[in-house]
């Protein structure tokens, strides 16, 4: 029996990884955060030998709103997270004027691991439901800057 | 109090069509490495109270004996769903400046179209 179904629409990513800086956050004109950071993510493979080997992942994520304000607030360059969210294509217009894109994680959940002595911090923010956000200037250029992982 | 370390996490799941499909190539290490564009698009909610598509395109990865099976089997417009992991790779651009392109590297493919089982 055939049955004809519609497309179904999934996009989620669930990662974990420490910050190779802290986030960068601006406040577009219409007063909207929006906070840019880069995680590690290391991952472990097995080698021909079978010894283990493990290889380090970049990967960009975008947080807005309330999500901005606690990813701003609470993580600094080491921070340990678990993101949830979606894959998106962010696309800009670069200072030369060509066209460039890149895919990110756009963030729903940030769940912030790290340990604290004193300082009250959340465990993790509301989730929040996607939303279409205003049109943002060119993301910060995070390549090139963090060759250097200190952890 | 146990301390806990960092759980290792990569997990993605996207679904979509195939939008650009690449030739399969043997790469240096006598592997087989498929690659190809999955479009994925999501209603998101607007301002006026609607939902618009938005959409994003998604470089994927298969390698291996599953690059085999799926470069036999895709075409573009196929509907796929994806699961795998999330991958940099890194390449120079123009001006020869080292840049990170985020990959999905695929676990499991699913085939959605009828004519594709």
């Amino acid at each position: 029996m055939t049955i004809n179904l519609r497309m179904p629409s999934i996009n989620r990513v669930f990662i974990s990884g420490n910050l190779v800086a802290d986030p960068r956050v601006n406040i577009l004109e219409s007063g909207v955060r929006v906070a840019n950071f880069r995680i590690a993510n290391n991952q472990s493979y097995r080698l021909k030998d079978g010894s283990w080997g493990e290889k380090t992942h970049m990967v960009d994520v975008v947080a807005w709103r309330k999500t901005a304000e606690l990813v701003e607030q609470f993580l600094h360059k080491g921070s340990p997270v678990i993101v949830e969210g979606e894959l998106q294509t962010s696309t800009w217009k670069a200072q030369d004027g060509t066209e460039r894109s890149r895919v990110e994680i756009l963030a729903r959940r940030v769940q912030f691991l790290e340990r604290q002595g004193g300082a009250q911090r959340p465990r993790e923010d509301v989730p929040q439901e996607r939303r279409l956000e205003p049109a943002s200037e060119e993301p910060p250029d995070m390549d090139g800057e963090y060759d250097d992982i200190p952890f | 109090m146990t301390d806990l370390g960092l759980p290792m996490l990569n997990y993605a799941v996207v679904s979509g069509r195939v939008k650009v499909l690449h030739e399969i190539k043997r790469t240096k290490y006598d592997s087989y490495l498929l690659e190809f564009v999955l479009e994925n698009t999501v209603e998101v909610a607007s301002s006026d109270g609607g939902t618009v598509p938005v959409e994003s395109l998604i470089d994927v990865e298969i390698w291996g004996a599953m690059a085999e099976e799926y470069g036999k089997k895709l075409t573009p417009g196929c509907h796929v769903i994806v699961e795998g992991r999330l991958a940099s790779v890194v390449f120079e651009d123009k001006t020869r400046i080292a840049r990170n392109r985020m990959i999905l590297r695929a676990r499991e493919v699913q085939m959605l179209d009828h004519s594709n089982p």
